[in-house]
């Protein structure tokens, strides 16, 4: 389409006028319209018969234009059409403006000032016009805290435009509850909504609310709640299979182990499963600690997840080191089954020590410094025994380890081993071992 | 290896925040949809980084951002995500407690609201003791803060660590970090309680998750250390209470410098496939300790994740936060040059990992990262706030003003 300023053609019957503030929208565009095709309006005006020569020419080729006539024809009278078009500067029509309809207040909007029409036109991108509409009635309902069927199929309608509205949930499951409606068959219905909106969190809050619900509806009955537990798990795997780390579903899934007293029924298991897909899952391995260290049966109340717990039992510590250990083989420079040893032994005071010679396994360093070469298989085993040669005083060994790290096998955190090397100087402590001799501030950059 | 250090074109990037603010902030007829006022948080205190904030901007579009955010403000303190949250103040008066289920003020909304004031304006109509008496409802027995409050009087909303922030950071804008008498601290929100369940959420490798119980995560351990700074609780000695914040600082900064992995392009294309699942061969190492890529380093907000560059934000503002020093435990070069020349965008901002359009969450995320760490044509960043130094003085003078107004 031509722009609006196209040049007029030479035989244009009026000059070109100067940019114009029009009344209203409509004008604008009318203005517009008439602008963009002055050989109809001149033909009209003067009649055809008495247009000259090349007037009537390019009145033709306007008609053709504004037609699509031109289209049908062959390439080169499409070429010599389009020579003319350009010499005699025709501009190109544009179509007939539309009715603009009314606003949501009933006014015309052809009846808007350009520059309002602008913003109408934004405004109306942003609503995106059906959401607006049905928040607005949704408004209404809950305004006159009404709960009905078709609350439910308002709400239904609104999440599947835009599931991260909070309040809407909200007042879904107040509605739901009101009503007395299937609880099932509402699950299998966020069922849905969750695997199409991975990241979304308010589905969660609702399943836990619809959860709890029929909790209290079973009651004691073993089985059922066995049931339920069962087929929310099996759910929690549809997601899995879609991002194993997904924090929302791990995060209901520890809330569901509390309520469900799931603690010993198949949650070591899975973590296993998933860990056997993918060893270097670190939400599967916290899911883990939490399962095992949290579990009522023998752990203290109330312990946090960084502090000894005298009523972990030592046949399930054994465990836990056994199975960190094993996964450390697979995969030496995976973090996190490290970072799971560290934390067993915390929980069961035990020293790094104690795992000297496992992490040793992974760590050859001669006995001399320049006395053949080291074989180093994992930074994390390193660091791990940094921490435990500090914790049995053997600065120099911890020292060199450090150093190791911060020269050749973990460059990148040259600095952070660095300071290590520093804090051991003052302190004589490593992380894992010594704390609460630590003092942030000053010494972190005394290097 | 030399490599030549990329900088900061600040021409372009101001560029791109003009254009957002150009496309996201209102002008009179705009409606908005809750997440604007976060939006129009971002844009403001990016272009305030870059030395083009609202102090350059004509009166009438000052005026213009200012009513606009306070057409969000509740009548019954706090602010709502969007004017059309709200109904009109008629609305609220006949409904008991003042409070209303469908439109209550919102946790998140009124931190950025009056963060986004106090660029374009003062805080004199901020009804900023409703506002407190508000925040001091959203605090759970636990010390966890909710998003909001309903009609009953219920707290809804997560209990993790990011509304803990934003509770603070508000009640710091408002109220300020200095001891209260008697009287002002019956008012308070209950700060023993706010640091004992941020203490409760760190994890066995010592980061932070939405509680102990759960994944460690940087976003999480940011809000968490950060609240902790903004109520005047992080532990800055062996001295410190016996109630300071955290269990453990070692084994957090620890876990923090873990985050950095050094990036190569190939580690994407590997990513986006399945990986492979590992066999289980005792005793048979499949991977070996190799000396990462040290051209480019980014940050994962969980172990074992990709890189993002918004983790460089979380991740470095909270080790400067519990290193008080700028961050000398990080090796500026490399993280400069990965968002710099594998996230920063053509036409300005960032993307969220390398090759990604921008956006305005990563493209914020990015400056203030870069701020953190001193960047040359950025003004120096407070970590805890996520503002210039120079803004956080200035709402200390508006939180001045509005105290000495309110007669406080």
């Amino acid at each position: 389409m031509a722009p609006k300023g196209s040049k007029a053609p030479k035989a244009r019957p009026k000059p070109p006028d100067p940019p114009k503030e029009y009344p209203t929208i409509a004008d604008e565009l009318l203005a517009a319209y008439q602008e963009s095709r002055p050989y109809q309006t001149l033909a009209a005006s003067k009649g055809i018969q008495n247009l000259t020569a090349n007037e009537k020419a390019c009145y033709a080729h306007a008609v053709f234009l504004e037609t699509g006539a031109w289209r049908s024809w062959p390439a080169a009278t499409q070429n010599e059409f389009w020579k003319t078009i350009q010499s005699e500067k025709i501009p190109i029509p544009l179509p007939k403006p539309q009715d603009l309809g009314r606003d949501t207040r009933g006014i015309e909007v052809g009846k808007y000032t350009p520059a309002e029409f602008k913003l109408y036109l934004r405004r109306e991108r942003e609503i995106e016009g059906l959401l607006g509409k049905t928040m607005g009635y949704l408004r209404a309902i809950m305004a006159a805290k009404e709960h009905s069927p078709r609350v439910l199929e308002l709400t239904e309608h609104i999440i599947s435009m835009n599931a991260a509205h909070y309040t809407v949930w909200l007042y879904r499951s107040q509605t739901l509850l009101a009503l007395n409606s299937s609880i099932p068959a509402e699950l299998e219905w966020v069922n849905n909504v969750a695997l199409d909106n991975q990241k979304n969190y308010q589905i969660w809050h609702h399943r836990q609310i619809l959860v709890e619900h029929l909790v209290q509806d079973v009651g004691s009955d073993e089985g059922k709640l066995r049931e339920l537990g069962k087929s929310e798990v099996a759910f929690m795997k549809e997601m899995f299979d879609e991002d194993a780390k997904n924090y929302h579903v791990w995060s209901y899934r520890q809330w569901l182990v509390r309520k469900l007293d799931l603690w010993q029924k198949g949650e070591i298991e899975d973590c296993e499963r998933l860990l056997r897909e993918d060893v270097r899952n670190n939400s599967a391995w916290a899911h883990r600690f939490f399962v095992v260290f949290s579990n009522p049966r023998y752990c203290t109340e109330g312990s946090k997840a960084t502090e000894f717990d005298g009523g972990i039992p030592d046949e399930i510590l054994d465990r836990e080191i056994e199975f960190s250990k094993a996964a450390c083989f697979e995969a030496p420079q995976n973090q996190s089954p490290w970072n799971y040893l560290r934390g067993v032994l915390k929980k069961g005071g035990r020293k790094l020590v104690s795992l000297e010679c496992f992490a040793g396994e992974f760590v050859k360093i001669p006995e001399k410094e320049g006395e053949g070469e080291e074989d180093v298989k994992s930074s994390h085993a390193l660091d791990f025994l940094a921490d435990a040669w500090a914790e049995k005083g053997e600065r120099e060994k911890a020292d060199r380890a450090l150093r190791l790290l911060g020269d050749k096998y973990d460059r990148i955190r040259k600095n952070y081993w660095d300071w290590r090397r520093a804090l051991l100087k003052s302190d004589g402590g490593g992380l894992g071992g010594i704390e609460g001799q630590f003092v942030v501030g000053a010494k972190l950059f005394g290097h | 290896m030399a490599v030549s250090e990329p900088s900061l074109n600040a021409a372009l990037h101001i560029k791109y925040w003009q254009r957002c603010l150009k496309s996201v902030l209102p002008n009179g007829y705009t409606s908005m949809d809750s997440s604007r006022v976060t939006l129009g948080f971002f844009i403001l205190s990016a272009l305030d980084l870059l030395g083009a904030g609202a102090d350059t901007f004509s009166e009438d579009k000052r005026t213009n951002i200012k009513e606009w955010i306070l057409k969000c403000q509740h009548p019954n303190g706090g602010f709502c995500g969007s004017p059309n949250h709200r109904y009109p103040d008629a609305s609220y008066v006949d409904v008991g407690h003042g409070k209303q289920v469908m439109d209550p003020a919102n946790l998140p909304a009124t931190y950025f609201a009056i963060m986004g004031l106090s660029f374009v304006g003062s805080f004199d109509k901020i009804r900023r003791n409703d506002c407190l008496r508000w925040l001091k409802t959203m605090q759970r027995e636990d010390g966890s803060f909710g998003e909001i409050v309903t009609q009953d009087g219920v707290i809804e909303g997560g209990r993790d660590m990011r509304t803990c922030m934003v509770a603070a950071a508000i009640r710091w804008m408002l109220r300020g970090d200095e001891i209260f008498t008697e009287e002002e601290k019956k008012g308070d929100i209950d700060v023993d309680r706010l640091v004992s369940h941020v203490r409760a959420g760190q994890t066995y490798d010592g980061g932070i998750g939405e509680s102990s119980q759960h994944e460690a995560h940087a976003g999480y351990t940011y809000c968490a250390i950060a609240s902790l700074k903004l109520v005047n609780r992080l532990p800055e000695s062996k001295e410190s209470e016996p109630n300071s914040g955290l269990t453990n600082v070692p084994s957090t900064i620890r876990w923090l410098v873990s985050r950095q992995m050094g990036y190569t392009a190939e580690d994407d294309e590997e990513e986006e496939e399945d990986p492979a699942p590992q066999v289980k061969l005792q005793g048979v190492y499949t991977d070996e300790a190799a000396p990462e890529n040290e051209q480019f380093v980014g940050f994962n907000g969980r172990c074992n994740k990709r890189a993002d560059t918004c983790y460089a934000f979380w991740v470095g503002a909270a080790l400067n936060m519990l290193c008080h020093e700028k961050n000398t435990l990080l090796n500026v070069s490399p993280i400069r040059r990965f968002l710099f020349e594998q996230t920063q965008h053509r036409i300005g901002g960032f993307g969220k990992c390398p090759g990604d359009p921008p956006d305005i969450y990563h493209s914020y995320l990015a400056l203030a990262a870069l701020a953190t760490m001193n960047e040359p044509g950025l003004k120096p960043l407070d970590a805890a706030l996520c503002i210039s130094i120079q803004q956080k003085k200035k709402l200390e003078l508006l939180r001045k003003a509005a105290s000495d107004w309110t007669g406080e």
